[in-house]
């Protein structure tokens, strides 16, 4: 037996009813084969509109409902909050736009008529086949796990956190911090980087609601959101942090030497360190790979010399599991290596160094404490060049893209050199000047005219070694001439590419990446901070370089985001997902390849295609691509557009 | 068919905007470019339209990521195919954001134009559709290949020659086994698990012949699987005259092996020296004297009946003695 279909016609005053012959269009709904009752009135989306169609649906019994009016986006919801509330299931009505798609955009009267009449009807027949629909509903796991410890994690799970959900940070290396920690000062205010940052560290350690795991991995992520499941390996750091008291007197008999990470290579460090004095949390860590050995013979002169007796080698790893509702993925950048650069030494040159390691060297706490020394004799540079766009901006040999950051902390590398080394020169050189941020552009401009930095428009050719002197030879574009500069230093603003280790880690969470590798948000303008896959949010530089308030404002968004998942009793989720026949499945895996939110998987046992019922948007790729035609999309089949398609264009 | 994120809203905003379009432009909202199946174009097609719009995000900017770039590739195969029945012509794919509400009006405004200058379609209004029920017995493959052979006859599309698209211009599920001459033993374990039927399997005097049909194959991999010898690949390809007529595209052809006793052929030859070898090294083990092989299952099931009977005979003639 066919469903019983009301169909309302609205005039919207004269928008409608001015083109299209309204009762033409109701009497020819009227003919069609199942529709039990039609009217036009002159606003449906009225309080007495809405009312009629209340009244109908009970007196008449109706099944379906198909409203011929304005566009879905404006009233589909009205209409059918309108249908539930007279106990009709929502999915049973439709929306036929016969305003912005028809009388608006059409002048001949008896065309527009025609044409209303075919949108209406091709409708009614959609209605006829949908089905009634529940919102899917899911439970929530109330914690949010961030991962990375940089400047966009710590902000996130501080919010997070304040907004009273737990939250678990992970991070990768023995403290938080991250990029940021690194820096000497911050553009364009030139506050000291860690004079800002170690307050929210210890913040970050101390608040109730975080649980902070340092030295530890993602090893596994399953789920979907509200009900991710997590493995996280915490390694041993075989210093136990409740009893070392920082007295560096473990380090100070180690006799292991390795390079300092935090210090990019320009100091060392010993197997046992903290990375930085500040370091949260604030203890040793044994690094297992450069000690001389655990296990079964010991140099044990660390443990020897510990009073507090912190240091115990019989650490295990520890893999902990997580119920987790919600993710941020913050794990950073790394700067594109320098040994990929030809034309500047591919990195040989001891005095061709990275921006972030002159931010060390500019660094009260770095290896220098705070003189600029240049690495190969330790003299204080005279001539400096700075080189940006290194590796940027350059779709043919290195990466297309813009760094972003680098404009802003080019100019305040040279104008930092210069307070320190008052008699130097600092040449720069670019492509062009991008300073698009609060207070950017006037940071650039004093730069230039009152710290007596040459800015040179033009890229560089070749950077070479001669003698105790690296030469540069470029070119200034705005004078057309070569230049050549004997430099006692060369600091190269390196592009900002993705961490490299984070490539794992978007496997495991099953989130797209763009080309360079920087994850992708779900929409360019309109969902820059989520993720494609729903439940992960994005923060920070791995969705692209970005400065240190753009990550942080990014930080906040992705955990009021996230709180926002916590803090909802229930998920619920739009029911029109693709569904499978399981007769028609030959479990081929076509559908598996197509889904851009891997929402489906083919059941090992059964090898069926299986729907993920969250995960699923409904887009509908599956159902064009599937051969047999097992899968598709509830209430917008293949029976359904067909006939659609039919009604429309024989009427 | 507009997609509902973009060329949908961005016709919405044309309505908003009062610019006017020709009113032959009839509206379909589907979830995402990358839901048009080609059975719609062609069911459209077929019906009678006479031309098929298609409005999508613009590249990068799906709401799915990538729906509209999957979509364009199945629009440009399903052009290929419809090229040479000369329907080529009524069909566009328009990226139209839903910002560019001039640009749906321009865009539709050339489209009906065009098709104005085209003519009606051949197709015509008036033909009965082809059923496109799916029953246990049929799927969604089959419906677009009715479809697709309706609308070559109603234009007269006589294919005479191969028409071949090539893998990379293939949408994803169009494709066909293909065997390895020189892995192939001519088992047919493919024939046989093989739900669609695709595989044709024909022994023509002492040859036996393998072939597909194209057009039947939903690429469920189950004969990929299956082959013992891992001689089947499914590619991806498509070849609209093998598809059209329904000829199987023969890929294997095999010598086959004569019975010693009745002359007739049972197996392909290679399959007997692949069964021989393998029945060989088991029975050594066994140290059990190896059957004849050059006899056909009949034949040998006649001589192993005529052995165990002669025993038999032999064993009663002796109990006979014994009791007696």
């Amino acid at each position: 037996m066919s469903k019983r279909i009301g169909v309302f016609v609205c005039h919207c005053g004269h928008n409608i009813a001015g083109t299209v012959d309204v009762n033409e269009v109701a009497k020819k709904a009227g003919e069609y084969p199942g529709v039990v009752h039609v009217e036009d009135y002159v606003y449906v989306c009225s309080e007495p509109g809405q009312k009629l169609i209340e009244t109908t649906i009970r007196e008449k019994k109706l099944e379906g409902v198909v409203v011929a009016c304005c566009s879905p986006t404006l009233h589909e919801e009205t209409f059918r909050k309108a249908c539930e509330r007279s106990g009709l299931n929502p999915y049973q009505c439709e929306i036929a736009n016969i305003r912005e798609k028809c009388s608006w955009v059409h002048s001949d009267k008896a065309k527009a008529t025609n044409k209303a009449i075919r949108i209406t009807n091709s409708i009614i027949e959609k209605v006829a086949a949908n089905q009634s629909l529940d919102p899917i509903r899911v439970g929530v796991s109330r914690k949010c796990m961030v991962i990375g410890g940089g400047i966009a994690g710590i902000q996130a799970a501080l919010d997070v956190a304040d907004m009273g959900h737990k939250v678990i940070l992970v991070e990768k290396s023995p403290t938080i911090g991250g990029r940021m920690a690194q820096l000497s000062e911050t553009f364009p205010t030139l506050d000291c980087s860690q004079c800002i940052l170690t307050p929210k560290m210890v913040q970050v350690s101390r608040h109730s609601n975080i649980e902070l795991l340092t030295y530890s991995e993602i090893i596994e992520i399953s789920g979907y959101v509200g009900n991710f499941k997590v493995k996280i390996l915490k390694k041993p750091r075989y210093v136990d942090p409740d009893k070392c008291t920082l007295c560096d007197d473990c380090s100070i008999v180690c006799p292991e030497i390795v390079p300092s990470e935090f210090n990019e290579s320009l100091s060392p460090r010993k197997a046992i360190y903290i990375p930085f004095p500040q370091a949260v949390p604030a203890t040793y860590t044994l690094d297992e790979d450069a000690c001389l050995g655990l296990n079964p013979l010991r140099c044990n002169k660390c443990q020897e010399a510990c009073l507090p007796d912190a240091i115990d080698y019989d650490m295990v790893p520890e893999i902990i599991e997580e119920d987790i509702g919600a993710i941020i993925v913050a794990t950073g950048y790394d700067q594109y290596g320098i040994e990929n650069i030809a034309e500047y030494g591919y990195g040989t040159n001891p005095d061709v160094i990275t921006g972030l390691e002159f931010e060390r060297l500019l660094s009260a706490s770095g290896p220098t404490l705070g003189q600029v020394l240049r690495p190969s004799d330790g003299t204080i540079p005279k001539d400096v060049v700075f080189i940006q766009c290194s590796g940027s901006r350059d779709p043919e040999q290195h990466m297309p893209y813009c760094s972003k950051v680098c404009c802003m902390y080019t100019a305040k590398h040279a104008l930092l050199y210069k307070h320190l080394v008052h008699n130097g020169e600092a040449f720069v050189f670019y492509i062009d000047i991008r300073a698009g941020g609060k207070d950017y552009e006037e940071f650039i401009n004093r730069v230039m005219e009152e710290e007596r930095i040459l800015y040179l428009r033009g890229k560089v050719a070749k950077v070479f070694r001669q003698g105790e002197k690296t030469m540069v030879w470029g070119v200034d574009t705005l004078t057309g001439k070569k230049i050549e500069i004997e430099a006692d230093l060369v600091v190269l603003a390196q592009a900002i590419v993705p961490r490299e280790d984070s490539k794992d880690l978007t496997n495991m969470l099953k989130i797209a990446t763009g080309p360079a590798g920087f994850l992708k948000e779900a929409h360019p303008k309109l969902r820059p901070i989520e993720s494609l896959t729903s439940g992960i949010f994005l923060a920070g530089a791995i969705q692209g370089p970005k400065d240190i308030p753009e990550a942080v404002a990014q930080a906040s968004g992705a955990a009021s985001k996230a709180a926002a998942i916590l803090a909802a009793p229930e998920l619920t989720h739009d029911p029109a997902i693709a569904i499978v026949d399981e007769w028609l499945c030959t479990g081929c895996n076509t559908c598996v390849e197509l889904c851009p939110f891997n929402a489906i998987t083919v059941n090992e046992s059964t090898k069926l295609a299986e729907v993920n019922k969250v995960l699923c948007e409904g887009c509908g790729t599956c159902a064009a691509g599937c051969p047999t035609g097992a899968i598709t999309l509830i209430n917008m089949t293949e029976g359904q557009i067909t006939k659609m398609i039919e009604t429309m264009i024989r009427g | 068919m507009l997609c509902k994120w973009c060329a949908s809203a961005g016709a919405d905003l044309a309505g908003v905007s009062r610019l006017e379009y020709p009113p032959n432009i009839l509206p379909i909202r589907v979830m995402c470019s990358g839901r048009v199946d080609p059975l719609f174009i062609l069911r459209a097609l077929e019906a009678g339209a006479d031309g098929v719009f298609i409005g999508a995000c613009h590249p990068g900017d799906c709401h799915y990521v990538d729906g509209n770039i999957k979509a364009k590739k199945r629009f440009d195969f399903l052009l290929k195919i419809l090229e040479p029945l000369g329907l080529k012509d009524r069909l566009t794919l328009e990226y139209v954001s839903a910002s560019e509400a001039r640009k749906f009006k321009e865009v539709t405004t050339a489209f009906t134009e065009k098709i104005r200058q085209l003519g009606p379609s051949p197709i015509g209004m008036n033909r009965k559709l082809v059923d496109l029920t799916i029953t246990d017995e049929s799927h969604k493959k089959q419906a677009i290949y009715a479809v697709l052979k309706a609308l070559a006859e109603a234009v007269g599309y006589q294919p005479t020659e191969p028409f071949i698209i090539p893998a990379e211009e293939t949408m994803e599920g169009y494709g066909f086994p293909i065997r390895d001459p020189d892995k192939c033993i001519g088992c047919y374990a493919c024939y046989n698990i093989c739900p669609e039927q695709v595989i044709t399997l024909e022994d023509i005097e002492n040859r036996r012949v393998f072939g597909t049909l194209s057009h039947a194959c939903v690429v469920c991999n189950k004969c990929q699987e299956l082959c013992p010898q891992e001689a089947i690949e499914i590619v991806p390809g498509f070849e609209l005259m093998a598809y059209l007529t329904q000829t199987p595209i023969e890929d294997i052809n095999l010598e086959l092996q004569q019975c010693e006793k009745c002359h007739s052929y049972f197996a392909a030859s290679k399959h007997v020296e692949f069964v021989e070898e393998k029945v060989q090294n088991s029975i050594q083990d066994l140290h059990i004297p190896v059957e004849q092989h050059g006899l056909c299952p009949e034949c040998r099931r006649k001589q192993i009946a005529k052995k165990i009977q002669s025993k038999w005979l032999e064993q009663a003639a002796l109990f006979m003695k014994g009791g007696g």
